[in-house]
């Protein structure tokens, strides 16, 4: 009994430290954005400011590109989750309930899709962008990310539970097809919804290198371009890249913190059975 | 099943395949026709008949990045995968209150946007008023400057990578492990298998579709590291940490040489299939149970 004891105390010993480690730099950036410039670069480093300021969140909240980026990221970010889980709901619907032609064909590609990585894309996508004038635009920012193969094959698993009774019952009734799939699959679906908006949402949010390369506006910059756009070579103002980081992981955070299970079991699902 | 409108299926997924055959398909079809080409984005391209390729096996700097990303493959495999089994192990059989909130804290870093988790630790690192320096300095070790050495970069970015994704990984280990009945792990206990028995007879081959899934996802991972050597590191010193990605983009975005970067890319494509498909082979995936 002693050696597990000892064995307990020793596994929560090393948990506490890899956790101190693990979160240090999120320490660090909330007590930075809470600095003054002077003390930000002072050795030897606080982690409780000496003087504690919120002088650097007014700034930020005053930087009207900031609050533009923000507002991008929202507007990109929703758009991205709505439309999203449109396209992902109706397939998935497809391939769990129909029956069709050529059918475990195209699930195939939607599986082979999951492996193409982004960087082999991005330049033909680019060209493309331009080529249809969506450069610079939110459209072209979403657009392309729009086939979430993953998101087919979450919601393939989870309509393919609904009981094909209850389909039948409302084809009966006279439903025609589309109705089944937005009065009756989509009301049903809320559950994966979640998870799925949850997923799509923090991808979206923190994606850096395709709105990068389509926005070219100042204006129309998403909070990750513009932070990124911070840490240029000359005059860094740390203030609001401090504060304004922190205010961009805000969201994901609480987003997390509220949906923790649904976004762990969103990403562990399709993993385990396979 | 009685469905009148047999175009239904059809036209729900059309909007999926209209979307992929847009925005992936005919991309990566002309990403192989750019990769034969000089382009700058202006004018015409012109052909050049795989003279990008030859030049990449020329081309020493690339030689760099693809020992850069391999080099980052490696880790993921050999550091990043194990660390996360081992936490999974040791939060699944602690049955304490805590093992959610330390579970959350561990994933953290995941949804952190790479943006800002680089920004930080550019801050952290720093060699001057850094607060690893002071740690180091209250051990008394001397801070060596992580990110102008060309031999410490990598290793360095790699530290960052492991912050990034151990708790990712830890997730789908958890779930698997989670997944094992427990009468399977009991009946070894009656068998007479202590633990370190059970783990490896037991335990460990049924968690090969897990363990395949993550050493897969870990190598497509290792090609795409992009943001963090391109804020914290730029790349440098002298290429040191320059990623396949990375190179990617500069060939295409900075220099406007897009012809040459659809060959990477081209390159970095079949690198990760074949890469997939030998550690697939290797774990086991192809073969009956």
């Amino acid at each position: 009994m002693k050696t597990t004891a000892i064995k307990v105390i020793l596994i929560y010993l090393f948990l506490l430290i890899l956790i101190s480690i693990i979160l240090t730099p999120f320490l660090w950036l909330t007590s930075m954005s809470f600095k003054l410039r002077s003390e930000m670069f002072s050795y030897p480093p606080t982690f409780i400011p000496k003087k504690f300021t919120l002088l650097n969140y007014i700034n930020t909240i005053k930087d009207i590109l900031f609050v533009k980026s923000y507002r991008n990221s929202l507007i990109i970010s929703l758009s991205d989750v709505l439309f999203g889980l449109i396209v992902c709901s109706l397939a998935g619907f497809a391939f769990a309930k129909y029956d069709f032609r050529f059918k475990s064909i195209f699930f195939s590609i939607v599986l082979v899709s999951m492996m193409i990585p982004f960087h082999v894309v991005v330049i033909p996508l680019y060209l493309e962008m331009k080529r249809f004038g969506l450069i610079d635009t939110y459209f072209g920012v979403i657009f392309p990310f729009l086939a979430k193969a993953f998101g087919v094959f979450f919601m393939r698993q989870f309509l393919v539970k609904i009981p094909d009774e209850l389909l039948e019952a409302a084809r009966i009734d006279g439903a025609s097809e589309y109705f089944i799939w937005l009065r009756i699959i989509v009301p049903l679906s809320k559950p994966a919804f979640g998870v799925l908006a949850c997923l799509f949402f923090v991808e979206n949010w923190n994606m850096l290198l395709w709105p990068m390369i389509v926005l070219q506006s100042q204006t129309k910059q998403t909070i990750q371009v513009y932070l990124q756009s911070l840490i240029g070579v000359y005059r860094i103002d740390y203030g609001i890249l401090m504060a304004g980081s922190c205010l961009a992981i805000l969201p994901i955070f609480v987003l997390f913190l509220a949906m923790q299970k649904q976004i762990i079991y969103g990403l562990t699902a399709g993993a385990v059975k396979e | 099943m009685t469905i009148r409108n047999r175009m239904a299926p059809y036209l729900f997924i059309a909007p999926f395949f209209i979307l992929f055959f847009l925005f992936w398909f005919w991309p990566v079809l002309f990403s192989i026709f750019l990769s034969n080409t000089d382009w700058s984005g202006v004018g015409k391209p012109e052909f050049n008949n795989l003279r990008n390729f030859v030049n990449l096996i020329n081309d020493s700097v690339f030689h760099i990045t693809v020992r850069n990303t391999l080099y980052i493959a490696v880790a993921s495999i050999l550091i990043i995968a194990p660390l996360a089994l081992l936490l999974a192990i040791l939060l699944n059989n602690r049955l304490i209150k805590f093992s959610d909130a330390i579970r959350l804290a561990i994933f953290l870093p995941v949804v952190m946007s790479l943006v800002v988790a680089s920004m930080i630790f550019l801050n952290l690192l720093d060699y001057n008023a850094g607060i690893l320096k002071y740690w180091l300095g209250l051990i008394g070790l001397k801070m060596p400057d992580l990110l102008s050495s060309e031999k410490l970069s990598m290793p360095t970015l790699i530290g960052i990578l492991i912050w990034r994704w151990t708790g990712y990984n830890m997730l789908f280990f958890l779930a698997g492990l989670q997944s094992i009945p427990k009468d399977v792990l009991e009946a070894a206990k009656i068998d007479g298998a202590n633990n370190f028995q059970t783990f490896i007879y037991v335990t460990f081959p049924m968690l090969k579709p897990v363990t395949i899934f993550v050493i897969v996802q870990s190598l497509i991972g290792a090609f795409q590291v992009f943001e963090e050597p391109l804020i914290i590191t730029g790349g440098g010193p002298a290429y040191s940490s320059l990623t396949m990605a990375l190179y990617l983009y500069n060939r295409a975005f900075r220099n406007l040489r897009f012809g040459y970067a659809s060959a990477v890319a081209l390159i970095q494509f079949v690198l990760i299939l074949l890469l997939s498909i030998f550690a697939l082979k290797v774990t086991g995936a192809f073969k009956k149970e």
